[in-house]
């Protein structure tokens, strides 16, 4: 009887060894994570969703304290006392405005930002660039050579690509006459001080190129400019190639857009990094890993553009 | 030293002070930038661009260039102030007059209003996604106002005359209803609502296929035990592939009171339809085309006796726009409709049958003479060919132009100015249908004609660096051959004819200010005078003022709140008028508060509260003119779907 039993309890040691041991070998590791988003924005929680999902691949078991500043910069100083008494494993920031108000009141904390466009514009390090500090993260900023492939690929006998811009994305300007010229294509840029003067340089761009082509330009598009752009180009059959999914739907005949998700992975998997023991100041500041090519069909169709099929096959349709 | 803490104390109480953080363990420096134009920027692009008008002029436009002076509703106002219907979307507009479930004014004029005339001619065209909605009976509202809006991407509303594209209907007003589309918001989202008006859950869906799309929408509104609107059930929608766009819609309403119908004589049902069918293309760069047949149909019962009507419309419509110059687009448009209503006065009699036809052609130009100024001139020529049970009567032609001119200057300051004629013909209940309200008998006329209104307008806007716009316009509306109720020689018996000659004058201004995306704030108000001349004497009438306003504030990133007032001083009816069944109303004042949490990124709650003050409450309970008197509340539960939104787009 005696031995019944103690046959009994090895019997129960080795399942429970074998069950529980996997499981010990694989728990994930708690890690503490502050989210601060500028405002409450659809693409953020999305990102959001990306940036937990790739922490727990990458094994982790994040334990998530979310903020948001809604779109009110004042805000942050409660927010960031509360950073420094909490002391979180690694803060993830979503958008520009976050992320700068965190980035000026804490640099003993790793620092990670996602959805930023033009990093140095908001005093943060460039694309490709390592900061020496607390901070690194992924821009928002679409590759031009992407925008330009687009062109190509859709509008084969446009060679004479406009750009509105302002003195703020004349790097960019820049960026984009060199990938420009290496396609045999050429750049007509108008610089102008504010969006109030979006209508009269619409006029000569509308005339003197091919294809219109956005740049993220906050001096350039506000709402009201935007507006008045999307229905200029409309109005002579201009091709415009806009940002994001916002302006494809708005009207644009197509864009270049991203996806939210796989930001968010990447920024996770860079907290990933951070957590394993890699300094963030080390980590150079990434740009979005994949693009997206969208199609405005209703647009297409009233400014008599043919998508070509392939073209139209590896993009998305968002307005048929 | 002391002195510089002084300063400092000053300065903070002054909210001059840096923020605390700011000069601490700096991660960018004090010179890193402000990111508050990145911020406004990831924001555009993350978010919805707003949209655009399409009604004033048959092409897209912004409000401010649009050639008539006009208002857009989007989807994210109504939702933010919880409107439960289109009526209830509308009245927060400068220049909305509302008298009743089914009446409203565009400034001043409508069915019932303070320049007389019968109530049971519209005077303003309602369209759903540009299909005509107005009954044809007796060219009003039949669900109006009562419709749902949950499925709603933006409302157009274009004061004043718009007879020079529209025609006939399109006298005080056109009010055009957007709908969502299945490209413009994908996913599932829906609303559960009770409130002591009833019960009431609404869905809708949507989303893109390839190169299709679909949307479809649904709305069930329970209130037993009320006398009207017991029940509404309502469904609308729409469908497209390369151009090619279908719409239907349905809505019935139990246990409701019609435009026609009196307290006594309840109508026991009424129901419309609609079904569109609609294609446009680019044929070039510089030439679009657009074809749409479309067809409306409703049943209702219009007179105490249990007079039932059944109607029905069939329209045919092309259009084609041209770009002859960069600054220079020519619009032309031709339209056949065929209306007809099938009158049953009991099952004894024999139905009659009334009927029009209708023909028009119309064009405009839309010129750019210098930079940022537009010159408009339109026509329409409209022929309307009514008859009864098959016989033909004299027909009508009418000729409607309008010319205006819009300056939209850098500077952020927008001014227009126009000039035009509208018409509104005697619907078939004036031409052919005689009935009897309580002892009083009303004569049909088959000689009437329609009613003739000259328009002239100025407006002047302007949008501030500050987040402030403003907007101010002035109008004369004279009014001819004003169809109303003369008394004959036989007692109790009166006969409808051109009877008024009406001016309507007034002021209407709104002035908005959206510091931040946490706080909105609007007001409005119309100020207007108006007389009708009859051939014996003038008949002064009192003035009619409207105004609103409203506060939307997020106190805290998951609440939404809203407050807003309404007060309306207007007369729906002529003084003296035995037929005038919504005769004045004295001043009304309401205030709404309303109260939205996020409970989870795509749950909310709401709690809404309405109050009529004093007796203003018992005069609408008086005339039955609102579901409910004095206090009413109702909880909301929103299921809102994922995505950034979307938007109507162009």
């Amino acid at each position: 009887m005696r031995d019944v039993a103690a046959k009994l309890t090895l019997a129960a040691l080795a399942l429970l060894l074998v069950v529980v041991r996997p499981a010990l070998a694989q728990a994930p590791v708690r890690l503490t994570v502050a989210l601060i988003t500028s405002r409450s924005l659809e693409p953020y929680n999305l990102a959001a969703a990306g940036i937990t999902a790739a922490l727990s691949d990458a094994g982790y078991a994040p334990v998530v304290d979310t903020f948001n500043l809604d779109g009110d910069a004042t805000s942050a100083g409660g927010i960031v006392s509360r950073l420094r008494q909490e002391r979180h494993d690694v803060i993830l920031t979503l958008g520009s405005l976050a992320t700068t108000e965190v980035a000026r009141g804490i640099d003993d904390i790793p620092l990670v930002f996602c959805m930023v466009l033009d990093p140095p514009s908001s005093g943060l390090t460039a694309e490709g660039e390592a900061s020496g500090r607390n901070i690194t993260g992924v821009s928002m900023d679409i590759p031009i050579d992407a925008q330009l492939d687009a062109i190509e690929a859709v509008l084969p006998t446009a060679k004479r690509v406009g750009i509105l811009h302002s003195a703020e994305s004349t790097a960019q300007v820049a960026k984009a006459e060199a990938a420009a010229n290496a396609r045999g294509l050429s750049i007509v840029a108008t610089q102008i001080s504010s969006e109030r003067e979006v209508s009269r340089a619409m006029t000569s761009l509308l005339t003197g190129s091919d294809v219109l082509l956005a740049l993220p330009d906050a001096a350039v598009y506000t709402e009201s400019s935007t507006r008045y752009v999307l229905l200029s180009t409309l109005r002579q059959a201009m091709p415009f190639v806009g940002l994001m999914d916002s302006f494809v739907s708005a009207g644009a005949f197509m864009g270049v857009g991203l996806d939210f998700v796989d930001l968010g992975r990447q920024a996770g998997a860079i907290a990933a990094r951070i957590a394993q023991g890699e300094a963030p100041g080390a980590i150079p500041v990434e740009g979005p890993a994949a693009t997206r090519l969208l199609f405005n069909q209703r647009t297409a169709r009233r400014i008599g553009v043919n998508i070509p099929p392939e073209a139209l096959a590896a993009g998305e349709v968002l307005v048929p | 030293m002391a002195d510089h803490a002084r300063w400092l104390i000053a300065a903070a109480l002054l909210g001059l002070a840096p923020p605390a953080h700011a000069d601490e363990m700096p991660g960018l420096g004090p010179s890193a930038p402000i990111a508050e134009d990145a911020d406004a920027l990831e924001s555009l692009l993350l978010g919805e661009i707003p949209r655009v008008i399409t009604a004033a002029a048959f092409r897209e436009q912004l409000p401010e260039e649009a050639p008539a002076a006009v208002v857009v509703i989007t989807a994210e106002d109504i939702r933010a102030v919880g409107a439960r219907n289109l009526g209830e979307a509308l009245e927060r507009c400068a220049g909305i007059g509302l008298t009743g479930r089914d009446h409203m004014t565009i400034r001043g004029i409508g069915p019932t209003n303070l320049i007389g005339g019968v109530g049971d001619a519209g005077r303003i065209l309602l369209l759903i996604d540009g299909v005509r909605i107005n009954d044809t009976f007796t060219d009003s509202f039949t669900v109006g106002l009562q419709r749902g809006i949950y499925d709603v991407a933006r409302i157009e509303i274009v004061k004043g005359p718009g007879s020079a594209l529209y025609g006939t209907s399109a006298f005080a007003g056109v009010i055009n209803v957007v709908t969502i589309k299945g490209a413009d918001r994908d996913g599932a989202e829906g609303r559960a609502r009770v409130g002591v008006d009833g019960t009431e859950a609404a869905f809708r869906t949507g989303g893109v296929k390839g190169s299709a799309e679909g949307s479809a929408y649904g709305r069930l509104h329970l209130a037993p035990g009320f006398e009207q609107n017991a029940a509404v059930a309502e469904v609308r929608g729409a469908a497209g592939r390369k151009g090619l766009s279908l719409g239907a819609g349905h809505t019935l309403l139990l246990g409701g009171l019609g435009p026609q119908a009196s307290e006594a004589s309840p109508s026991p049902a009424r129901q419309e339809g609609y079904l569109s069918i609609q294609g446009e293309r680019a044929l070039t760069p510089r030439f679009h085309a657009m074809a749409r047949a479309s067809s409306t149909a409703g049943t209702r019962q219009v007179s105490p006796s249990g007079m039932r009507v059944s109607e029905l419309r069939l329209s045919a419509e092309g259009r084609t726009r041209l770009r002859i110059l960069p600054l220079m687009w020519a619009t032309l448009g031709a339209e056949a409709r065929t209306e007809g209503a099938r009158l049953q006065e009991n099952p004894d009699l024999d139905p009659q049958s009334l009927g029009r036809a209708i023909a028009a052609t119309y064009g405009q130009l839309e010129v750019g003479p210098i930079s940022y100024v537009t010159v408009t001139a339109g026509v329409r020529a409209e022929r309307i060919a009514p008859s009864l049970n098959g016989a033909a009567a004299d027909a009508f032609n009418q000729i409607s132009p309008r010319v205006g001119v819009v300056a939209t200057l850098p500077t952020g300051t927008a001014v227009k100015a126009f000039y035009g004629n509208a018409f509104q013909a005697p619907s078939l209940a004036l031409l052919y249908h005689s009935t009897t309200v309580g002892e009083i008998t009303l004569n049909a006329n088959d000689k009437l004609t329609p009613e003739k209104l000259r328009s002239v307008e100025a407006e002047v806007s302007h949008r501030f660096e500050a987040g402030v716009t403003m907007r101010v316009n002035v109008f004369q509306n004279d009014i001819d051959d004003l169809i109303t109720t003369t008394y004959t020689a036989v007692q109790n018996e009166l006969v409808f004819d051109n009877f008024y000659e009406a001016r309507v004058r007034g002021v209407e201004g709104e002035i908005s200010y959206a510091p931040s995306r946490r706080l909105t704030a609007f007001a409005n108000a119309m100020w207007l005078d108006a007389y009708n001349r009859v051939s014996y004497q003038d008949l002064p009438l009192i003035p009619e003022v409207t105004a609103n306003v409203g506060v939307r504030a997020q106190p805290i990133s998951r609440a939404t709140t809203w407050v807003s007032a309404r007060y309306q001083s207007a007369r729906s009816g002529v003084e003296g008028d035995p037929l005038s069944p919504y005769l004045t109303l004295d001043p009304q004042l309401r205030v709404d508060a309303r109260l939205a949490v996020d409970l989870a990124p795509r749950w909310q709650a709401a709690l809404s509260v309405r109050n009529l003050f004093g007796d203003q409450a018992a005069d609408f309970r008086e005339t039955e003119l609102v579901l409910t008197d004095g206090t009413e509340v109702w909880l909301e539960l929103t299921f809102k779907p994922p995505g950034p939104g979307g938007g109507e787009g162009l």
